[in-house]
């Protein structure tokens, strides 16, 4: 079947009458759609990484020369390490991340961290999230005053996966918000009712089209439509099928340009694990969202970068119940087709006891916004005024990361 | 009044009718949301058995104890250890979240609950902040409720000595720089509680304090803390040794050096500013009227609140003789909170406290887990997203199977919108294929979700 180009919103009840088949579904949903690439359609995904990751763990110094004795019992052995270059290693059960680096199109930033120097998750998330220097220095998301910015002409500008949309997309632009944990579509017969029903109240029936459009997407061409759908599990698989509909969704003509993706379950205070554990199986759900959002995103990952940052970074060395507590500096994962990859970036502060932060985490010396910035700007276009002015509030000290795009 | 009347007052100033309960409002629905301000409801039957603050204080500090006698444990033991304070930590909020709900499903002044909602809202205290976890949901009972027929002024003051406030704005942790506590440690201010005072409880974003009075006001504030000794009545205690001395001059009134009383007499002040009167006045109206609502209602509200001296009962009743109240029946999309609350009045069934958190996690909002100081919002743009929209027909879904083989669908759009439903709703309802799904299309319509 050709793909027609369908300018105005189409309604699914007038589609399961029969006046189109399945195969248009993709389409359909009362998304605007056309095909035509334009400027503006570069794609952004930040995946939030809540509980404070262990950056040391996941992106290793192993050759730095105070490695073993610093981290003590939670320095990992050679056999859980893929090697990078002399220097720096990945937790084996980075795969696809590995191979995203070899290739060129993934990076890794260390002694990375938000302007917030105290311990609390909370405060932290919402300075991750709301993009100011302190917690609460802003009432919205750094995310959503840049799509403020950008103006994209879209149904759904923004797009946060799961039940609700986190501080970092929240603000003055309307986004919408897709998860594969609930109970998918209703059957189609409530649908056709519940559609009837909503057509006299416009804010009902957009929320529900627009809800109908997503899924259909993420359904593989509505094939699976009014099915239950599974997923929305932890573990590389389960986080693999959500990000192959996510990046269906995103890569859709037209789709979202800015997407949240939050991971849970990085507060490894106990018994976090070397190769293997409570630690290796989150960072293999990490690495299968790197991996399927790839695959997913298709041609249009060219014009994708998917950056993935935590809070804070935990203690160097380990505590009394094989965990790490909470520290200041980690790592942030950033990849994509613009990527200048396969290189770890950001000065490296030394694991000495004199070169830690406060004597015992990893000093910070990369800003997170440094990068952000380089994604707003670089990847995005937006100009650097504007980021300055309506994004990062003084800022303007803070050089963008720009080596890290080609 | 005409019966849209009484369905504009049980869903304006309420979660919704009951089964029967529009046709008892009907007969003066602006009488019968009045007689709901009396202080008598600050007390439920719900709340029967739940810890007054200075209780809840001193079971926090025992388990903090608890966790410190760890050190000494196996690695087995602190496992357990930690699991099971976890466990008694859940159960004890999934209790007090499920009471708070059940006061407003089953009281018989739910204006009266309304309210606390809203203030409890205004004045947010999370338990997505660890500390403050134990502590949100005493702060609804022992500083909204009894305050709900007082002046705003008495609310703000009880409000900024809650344990909960301190902890959750981090009062506890700002020492005057020139305190004998903060000579000697070296420590310093937490503007955090000021801030927020003045931006989200107070005078609101524009309304005309700088960083400067932001500084004064968290030095007034220095020293007011937790009682951790459990003596106090209410959970708070005054540390002078943590005080900032000297005069204060908050937007332009010197305070003389006061102790405590300077921030109590600076909260006096703030109260009784026009700012905090179109501030409060503009929360009410969008909160009960509608996320856009005309000028003179507010205007008309804060001038009600200003000649009152912020005496609350006054500005509800200026509320409720609103020409603005009385007319468009649905402009305003109710929260998912209010959603459940209703769906449960009008199916008149009751569920497992489990199963009630899991509605509200399903939606989005948790009771007392606002995700910052500045509360839920209260606009339907935040709320009405396709998914939130998917998981709301879930949940009318999921009451409706429980209920149709015992009702009449008819019936219940009779009872709950029959004075407002639209003829596409009826015409949705009347050509359903199964009672359960005319019933689910009764809860999921328009005019359910709306008021």
């Amino acid at each position: 079947m050709t793909r027609k180009i369908i300018d105005t919103p189409l309604s699914r009840r007038l589609l399961l009458q029969g006046l189109c088949g399945a195969a248009c579904l993709p389409m359909m949903g009362g998304m605007r759609l056309s095909f035509a690439a334009a400027p503006g359609d570069a794609r952004f995904v930040f995946i939030i990484l809540r509980g404070a990751m262990d950056g040391l763990a996941a992106a290793v110094p192993y050759g730095d020369r105070y490695y073993a004795q610093a981290r003590g019992g939670m320095a990992l052995p050679a056999a859980a390490l893929t090697r990078l270059d002399d220097f720096y290693a990945l937790h084996k059960s980075f795969e696809s991340f590995a191979a995203l680096y070899q290739a060129g199109e993934g990076a890794i930033v260390h002694a990375v961290a938000t302007p917030y120097r105290e311990r609390s998750h909370f405060d932290a998330q919402n300075v991750l999230e709301c993009g100011a220097e302190r917690p609460n220095g802003a009432r919205d998301g750094w995310l959503n005053r840049a799509l403020g910015v950008m103006q994209p002409a879209t149904d759904t500008p923004g797009l946060a996966v799961g039940q609700t949309i986190p501080l970092a997309l929240q603000g003055g632009v309307a986004v919408g918000s897709w998860s594969p944990s609930g109970d998918g579509l209703p059957a189609d017969a409530l649908l056709i009712a519940l559609e009837g029903m909503y057509s006299g109240d416009a804010a009902f029936e957009t929320a529900l089209s627009q809800a109908v459009g997503l899924h259909d997407i993420a359904d593989d061409g509505g094939m699976g439509m009014g099915k239950k759908r599974g997923g929305g599990g932890r573990g590389r698989e389960a986080m693999e099928t959500t990000l192959a509909a996510v990046g269906k969704i995103l890569s859709a003509p037209n789709g979202p340009r800015i997407a949240t993706i939050e991971i849970g379950g990085w507060d490894t205070h106990a018994q976090q694990g070397l190769e293997q554990g409570a630690l290796a199986n989150n960072f293999a759900a990490l690495d299968g969202a790197f991996g399927a959002l790839k695959k997913s995103m298709g041609a249009l990952w060219g014009q994708t970068v998917v950056l993935a940052a935590t809070e804070f970074g935990r203690t160097v060395a380990g505590n009394g119940t094989g965990g790490t507590d909470h520290g200041t500096a980690s790592c942030a994962f950033i990849a994509g087709g613009g990527v200048k990859g396969g290189k770890v970036y950001g000065a490296w502060p030394g694991l000495d006891k004199t070169q830690l932060y406060q004597g015992r985490d990893l000093r910070p010396t990369t800003d997170l916004r440094q990068v952000a910035k380089a994604v707003l700007t670089r990847h995005i276009g937006l100009g650097a005024g504007d980021v300055e002015r309506h994004i990062f509030a003084n800022s303007t000290n803070l050089r963008a990361m720009d080596e890290l795009f080609v | 009044m005409s019966s849209v009347a009484a369905f504009i007052a049980a869903n304006r100033f309420g979660f919704g009718p009951r089964p029967g309960e529009l046709a008892t409002i009907a007969a003066d629905p602006a009488r019968w949301a009045l007689a709901q301000l009396d202080s008598r409801y600050a007390a439920s039957p719900a709340f029967k058995g739940l810890p007054p603050t200075p209780e809840v204080v001193q079971s926090a500090l025992g388990q903090l104890q608890q966790l410190r006698k760890m050190k000494d444990a196996n690695a087995e033991e602190q496992r357990r250890m930690v699991r099971d304070l976890q466990k008694n930590l859940r159960g004890d909020f999934i209790e007090e979240a499920a009471a708070r709900t059940r006061a407003a499903i089953d009281s018989p002044a739910p204006f009266f609950e309304r309210l606390t909602h809203f203030w409890g809202n205004h004045f947010t205290v999370s338990a997505t902040k660890r500390q403050s976890l134990p502590l949100v949901a005493a702060f609804e009972r022992d500083v909204v409720r009894p305050h709900i027929m007082g002046t705003f002024g008495s609310m703000l003051l009880a409000s900024t000595r809650h344990p909960a406030m301190i902890t959750y704005l981090d009062n506890a942790r700002s020492i005057g720089p020139q305190s004998r506590a903060g000579r000697r440690q070296g420590k310093g201010l937490n503007e955090n509680l000021a801030r927020e005072v003045l931006e989200l409880h107070s005078l609101g974003v524009n309304g005309g304090y700088t960083q400067d009075d932001v500084i004064a006001l968290a030095k007034m504030l220095t020293g007011w803390t937790v009682d951790i000794t459990g003596r106090s009545r209410d959970g708070f205690l005054f540390n002078a040794a943590a005080h900032e001395p000297g005069d204060k001059t908050l937007l332009g009134i010197r305070f003389a050096e006061n102790g405590e009383n300077e921030a109590r007499s600076a909260l006096e002040s703030l109260a009784l500013h026009p700012s905090c009167a179109k501030f409060i006045a503009g929360k009410l109206a969008r909160h009960f009227i509608s996320d856009t609502p005309s000028a003179a209602s507010v205007n008309t509200l804060a001038q009600s609140y200003m000649r009152s001296g912020g005496n609350l009962p006054d500005v509800y009743r200026t509320l409720l003789s609103l020409p603005e109240v009385w007319q468009a029946p649905l402009p305003k999309v109710k929260t998912p909170n209010d959603f459940i609350i209703s769906l449960l009045r009008a199916a008149d069934i009751d569920i497992d406290n489990m199963r009630l958190a899991g509605a509200f996690r399903e939606l989005g909002q948790v009771p007392f887990s606002a995700p910052s100081p500045a509360g839920w919002s209260d606009m339907a743009q935040d709320w009405l997203g396709g998914e939130a929209l998917l998981r709301r027909i879930d949940i009318a879904q999921g009451i409706a199977n429980a209920l149709h083989t015992r009702v009449s669908p008819a019936d219940v759009l009779e009872h709950t919108i029959g004075p407002v439903a639209s003829d596409t709703t009826r015409t949705a309802v009347r050509r359903a294929g199964s009672p359960a799904e005319a019933l689910t299309l009764v809860f999921a319509s328009p005019e359910f979700q709306r008021r």
